[in-house]
């Protein structure tokens, strides 16, 4: 694939490029690359956009307030837990 | 005198819960999940010696449950080989999204998807929230427990990678596919429009 073509059609190559860059070091020739693609593709800007909502709600959804709401062990779990300390102590 | 004390007595009240749900979205299975935090409980007993103050006991015995679920998807085959894995599936997922000329650009379908923004309310509402738990269920296990890995805990990209046994472009490429994933159930349920 030729550069012009990639720079132009890559949707999935900078798409993950995009998600990377949040998170990791990324070099500035390829960040400048993202930035082209994404000025002239909708379908990148708005996969962009989605994800970082998708992000938003996901770190609602993981705060540490919400987490035990989320998933609970079962009272028989605790019980059991409780008694297996009580022998060790 | 240390800033932080350990009193075991009360752990399974303050925490099992905490611990159950981070081992939970990570394995994916309430029974092993359970195993997990009992052996965290037991570990952290036996070792209580080794605990400096220095940070909280949730912190410690959240460490210790980390280490107990990388030695899980050592011994276990839970996750098989992830690159593998990616390999096998990489021509269904690339056909349901991207165009068939392998030029790597988006399939016409999601084209059509252009969106408008959601409020950020919206985002955190219970309806949405609900939702969004009905789909990271639905994500395949392999990519669900990489992919929370990142968003539970925000760990590095680097330890993720070394927990799991894969490259970090492979990993990229999971957190990438799980996200599609995600937005298609969701735009499904007409949630991301």
């Amino acid at each position: 694939m030729n550069y012009l073509k990639r720079l132009l059609h890559d949707c999935h190559g900078f798409s993950i490029l995009a998600l990377k860059s949040k998170n990791d070091h990324v070099p500035f020739t390829e960040k400048l690359e993202l930035k082209f693609h994404v000025a002239i593709c909708k379908c990148c800007k708005n996969f962009i956009k989605q994800s970082d909502q998708i992000d938003q709600s996901l770190k609602a959804y993981f705060s540490e307030n919400e987490i035990t709401s989320s998933a609970k062990v079962s009272d028989d779990f605790k019980i059991r837990m409780k008694e297996k300390f009580s022998k060790l102590r | 005198m240390p800033l932080h004390t350990l009193d075991h007595s009360n752990w399974v009240d303050n925490y099992a819960d905490w611990l159950f749900s981070f081992a939970f979205y990570k394995v994916g299975k309430k029974e092993d999940a359970e195993d997990l935090v009992q052996e965290t409980f037991l570990s952290a007993y036996k070792g209580r010696e080794t605990f400096n103050g220095s940070a909280t006991e949730k912190t410690w015995l959240t460490a210790i449950l980390k280490n107990k679920i990388i030695d899980y998807y050592r011994k276990s085959k839970v996750t098989g080989n992830l690159t593998d894995y990616l390999n096998d599936t990489e021509e269904s997922f690339e056909g349901s999204f991207f165009n068939a000329d392998k030029s790597g650009s988006w399939n016409e379908s999601i084209r059509e998807n252009y969106f408008s923004p959601a409020a950020d309310s919206y985002l955190i509402s219970k309806e949405f929230q609900k939702f969004l738990s009905i789909c990271l269920e639905k994500m395949p296990l392999k990519l669900r427990s990489v992919f929370l890995s990142k968003y539970i805990t925000e760990e590095k990209t680097a330890d993720i990678c070394n927990e799991f046994g894969i490259t970090p472009s492979n990993y990229w490429i999971m957190i990438f596919r799980s996200k599609i994933l995600l937005r298609n159930c969701l735009e499904k349920k007409g949630l991301l429009r």
